[in-house]
């Protein structure tokens, strides 16, 4: 599934997610991504503006930028 | 709107239960066995039907896992979706994180207007039975759609091997 990014947040499943906190990287291919709606576990499963990611830090730094 | 059914005392509306306290679903086997990864992984999740809650309800998790293996930490958490699948979930809790064999756990939520809340998520205990300064979390639980409650496992070792032996959701309302 693909996440658009948005200001200060990003848009998932036709949900709009704001950011409200560090994400914090469980594992290396996951993280938990703190938002206004709850902590929502994002993978490398996931394209970031339809760009593939296989490193989860560079995946990190592609949701918050 | 479906037939209302009275059979031996028990009680279906539109085919759900109507019993309060009622098992909306229930496993006692065990889920599927993590081992050979460190990523959080999916060993059972548990299917709350559309419509199980109308308005406002309580809904109560309970879990057991078990961990064979001593070389790695151990994480059981519980999380929510509209799909049987861990990417795009939303953590409802974090039963245990540490050095055990045996982790189990139970969470009571309340669902109120197409919302689930509860004990901060922050709290890795296995009991939300507590007194905190925190105020509770609060996530979107659409009632008229499936909701999955998923349980995932996470070792620190992956020579280790865990597994959900039982779990079940019940409702209260």
């Amino acid at each position: 599934m693909n996440i658009t990014t948005i200001q200060n947040g990003f848009n998932f499943n036709n949900a709009d997610y704001l950011f409200e906190g560090e994400i914090e990287v469980i594992s290396e291919s996951q993280c938990h991504v703190p938002t206004n709606n709850g902590i929502i576990l994002l993978d490398l499963t996931c394209t970031i503006n339809d760009v593939d990611y296989t490193d989860i830090n560079l995946f990190v730094e592609a949701l918050k930028s | 709107m479906g037939v209302d059914v009275n059979i031996t005392g028990d009680y279906l509306k539109n085919g759900i239960s109507a019993i309060n306290p009622s098992v909306i679903a229930l496993s006692a086997a065990n889920g599927t066995v993590v081992t050979g990864t460190t990523a959080e992984t999916i060993s059972r999740s548990l299917l709350v039907p559309a419509n199980t809650f109308s308005t406002n309800g309580m809904l109560e998790i309970f879990m057991r896992t078990s961990k064979t293996g001593t070389l790695g930490a151990l994480t059981t958490r519980i999380y929510r979706n509209s799909s049987a699948s861990l990417t795009g979930a939303t953590l409802l809790g974090n039963i245990g994180s540490g050095s055990n064999l045996f982790q189990q756990g139970i969470r009571t939520f309340r669902i109120n207007s197409n919302s689930i809340t509860g004990i901060q998520t922050s709290s890795v205990i296995q009991s939300d039975y507590q007194a905190l300064n925190n105020a509770p979390f609060s996530t979107t639980f659409t009632t008229s759609v499936d909701n999955f409650i998923i349980f995932a496992v996470q070792l620190g070792n992956a020579s280790d091997s865990a597994v959900i032996e039982m779990a079940r959701l019940v409702k209260y309302v």
